[in-house]
C-alpha cells in the first residue's frame, strides 16, 4: 500500500513536475511575447521618408503681337463739300526688353483714291513731315491722319496735329522702349474744300501698320 | 515585253509607282501646325521678335518662325522678306548691306484657325562672295483686316522681325558720341548751361560709324562742386545699325538744385572697344528767386520811405 502510495506520489510528482515545467515554459513564452509587444509599443516608429525633386519649368517665348482691326468707313458721307473722319486702333504687345515701334504707310500715292483715277491729295504740311493743325484750302481736297495713345509720338500732340501719308514710305507713329502693351489710335480725316468740285463715288485707302521690335 | 498578258501587271506597277512618288507631295505639309486652346484676343503673335545670326560667307542654316492666331477667326497670313529700312535714322540697308535675298521662307501664304500655331522654316543662304560686316533684312508677317467692299479705309496689320546677320571677317566696330548736352524744363533765357532749377534732361546721340550693328549701353554720373556723386542715370542697351544714330534721354528728377555740377557720360559698345566718355558742366541757380527777393526788398524800402516821419528834439533856450 505504501509502495503504491509512494509510486503514485512519484507519478504525481513527475506529472506535476512536467505540468510545472510546461506551465513555466508557457509562462516564459508568454512573458517574452508580452515583453516584446510592450517594447514594440514604446518604440517610435518613423515612417520611412524618401525625398525626390523634380524640376518644373516653363519657357516664355520672346514674342511681339499686333491686333488686326477691321476695315472702317469714314463718316459722315461728304455731300459735295465737308469733312469726314474715322479712326482705327492697333494694340502692340511685346515681351522684348528692347521695345517696339509702330509705323504706317499707304500702298498708293496719293493714299485715298477711287477707281478711275480721282483722288484726295495727301495732306500737305507747311513744313514737310511736321504735323500741324488741320487746314485745307477751299480749292483742295485732302486726306491725312493724326495719332493718339500712351506711346504715340509727341509731335501729334495727342491726336490734334495732322500730317499726310507718303505712299509706301513708312512713317513712325508710336514707340515704346521696353516690355509693354499699348493701344495706338490713328485718326483719319478727309475734307473737300468749299470751292472744290470732287468727283462723286467711293474713295478708299489701304493703310498698312507695321509693328517691329527695336 | 508588254503584251496583253503582261499589260495589266505593268499598268498596276506604273500606277503604284506614280502614287508612291506623288504620295509624299500630297501628304507632307509645308510647315508644322499645333492647335492650342488659346483665348480669343484679337491679335496674332510672332516669335522670335528679332533674329541675330553670326555666319560665314557661303554658310547656310535653317531658322524657325512661329505665327500664332488669336484673332478669334480663321485668318490668312502672308510672309515676305523685305529690306530693313530705318526711316527715322535715315539709314537704308537696301544696297550693300541687304540680306533680303538670302532668306527664303518655306511657305509664303497660309491659313490658321483660332488657336493654331504654325512653325515655318526659314532657309538662310549666305552667298560666297560677300563682304564682312552687318547685313540686314526684315521678315514681315501680315494679316488683312475684315471688312466690306464699301469701306473707305482698308487695314493691313503686319509684324516685322528684324534680321541682323554678322558676316565674319574684317569687321569695323566704331561708334561716336555725336551729341551730349543737358536742358531743363525751365531754362534761363538763351543760356544752355545755366538753369533755374531741375529736373535736368540729358540728351545723348550715338552714331554707328562702323560696318556692323552695335549694342551700346552706358550711364551718366553727376557730381556736385564738392566732388560727391549725386546722381547716376542708366542708358539702356539698344541696337544701333551701321550709319544709324540713336538718341537717348535721361532725366534727373530732382527739382531743388543749387550750385555747379559736372556730368560724366560713359558709353560701352563693341567687344574690346574702349568706352566712350564725355564731360559736361552746368550751373543751377534760382535766379528768379534771387530777383524776386531783391524786388521785395526794394518794394519794402520804398514803402518805408513813403511813410517815414521826422522827429526833432530841440532844447528851449533860456531867456
Amino acid at each position: 500500500m505504501k509502495k503504491r502510495k509512494r509510486y503514485l506520489l512519484k507519478v504525481r510528482e513527475r506529472f506535476s513536475l512536467k505540468i510545472y515545467n510546461g506551465l513555466l515554459l508557457v509562462a516564459g513564452i508568454f512573458l517574452i511575447a508580452v515583453f516584446s509587444a510592450w517594447n514594440e509599443e514604446y518604440q517610435i516608429l518613423v515612417a520611412g521618408t524618401a525625398t525626390d525633386s523634380v524640376v518644373v519649368s516653363v519657357q516664355v517665348l520672346d514674342v511681339i503681337s499686333l491686333s488686326s482691326p477691321s476695315d472702317i468707313s469714314l463718316s459722315p458721307n461728304i455731300s459735295g463739300t465737308g469733312t469726314s473722319t474715322g479712326q482705327v486702333a492697333w494694340e502692340v504687345v511685346t515681351s522684348n526688353n528692347d521695345g517696339w515701334k509702330l509705323e504706317i504707310n499707304s500702298d498708293t500715292s496719293p493714299a485715298m483714291k477711287k477707281t478711275g483715277g480721282a483722288s484726295f491729295a495727301d495732306y500737305s504740311e507747311d513744313s514737310s513731315g511736321v504735323p500741324e493743325a488741320w487746314d485745307v484750302s477751299s480749292s483742295d481736297s485732302e486726306f491725312g491722319f493724326s495719332v493718339e495713345g500712351d506711346h504715340a509720338l509727341a509731335k501729334y500732340s495727342s491726336g490734334t496735329l495732322y500730317q499726310g501719308l507718303e505712299g509706301s514710305t513708312k512713317i513712325e507713329i508710336a514707340e515704346s522702349p521696353g516690355v509693354s502693351e499699348a493701344d495706338t489710335t490713328v485718326k483719319f480725316k478727309a475734307e473737300v474744300g468749299t470751292n472744290k468740285a470732287q468727283e462723286s463715288g467711293t474713295y478708299s485707302a489701304t493703310i498698312v501698320a507695321t509693328a517691329t521690335s527695336l | 515585253m508588254i503584251n496583253n498578258k503582261t499589260f495589266p501587271s505593268f499598268f498596276l506597277l506604273a500606277v503604284g509607282s506614280l502614287f508612291f512618288l506623288l504620295f509624299p507631295v500630297f501628304s507632307l505639309k509645308a510647315f508644322s501646325l499645333e492647335k492650342n486652346p488659346d483665348k480669343v484676343e484679337n491679335r496674332f503673335i510672332v516669335s522670335p521678335v528679332k533674329l541675330n545670326l553670326d555666319l560665314r560667307a557661303g554658310q547656310s542654316l535653317k531658322e524657325k518662325l512661329q505665327v500664332t492666331n488669336r484673332l478669334g477667326r480663321t485668318a490668312r497670313f502672308e510672309i515676305k522678306v523685305e529690306d530693313l529700312v530705318d526711316q527715322s535714322g535715315g539709314a537704308d540697308y537696301s544696297q550693300l548691306n541687304s540680306a533680303k535675298n538670302w532668306i527664303v521662307p518655306e511657305i509664303e501664304s497660309f491659313s490658321l484657325e483660332q488657336g493654331e500655331r504654325a512653325s515655318i522654316e526659314l532657309s538662310v543662304n549666305v552667298p560666297e562672295n560677300i563682304s564682312a560686316g552687318g547685313h540686314y533684312a526684315s521678315i514681315v508677317v501680315s494679316s488683312q483686316g475684315q471688312g466690306d467692299d464699301g469701306d473707305n479705309i482698308k487695314v493691313i496689320s503686319r509684324i516685322g522681325v528684324p534680321t541682323l546677320v554678322s558676316i565674319s571677317g574684317k569687321i569695323k566696330e566704331q561708334g561716336v558720341i555725336s551729341f551730349f548736352g543737358q536742358k531743363a524744363k525751365i531754362p534761363f533765357l538763351f543760356f544752355n548751361k545755366l538753369f533755374l532749377n531741375g529736373p535736368i534732361i540729358f540728351s545723348v546721340d550715338f552714331l554707328n560709324e562702323g560696318n556692323i550693328h552695335l549694342s551700346p549701353a552706358g550711364e551718366i554720373a553727376v557730381y556736385n562742386f564738392l566732388g560727391n556723386k549725386v546722381a547716376q542715370l542708366p542708358l539702356p542697351e539698344t541696337v544701333v545699325l551701321p550709319e544709324q544714330e540713336k538718341h537717348w534721354e535721361a532725366v534727373w528728377q530732382k527739382t531743388w538744385l543749387l550750385g555747379f555740377y559736372q556730368s560724366i557720360l560713359t558709353v560701352n559698345y563693341g567687344q574690346g572697344q574702349a568706352p566712350l566718355t564725355q564731360k559736361e558742366s552746368f550751373l543751377v541757380f534760382p535766379v528768379h528767386f534771387l530777383l524776386l527777393f531783391i524786388l521785395s526788398l526794394w518794394l519794402i524800402h520804398k514803402l518805408i520811405g513813403k511813410f517815414h516821419w521826422k522827429l526833432e528834439i530841440r532844447r528851449r533856450k533860456k531867456e
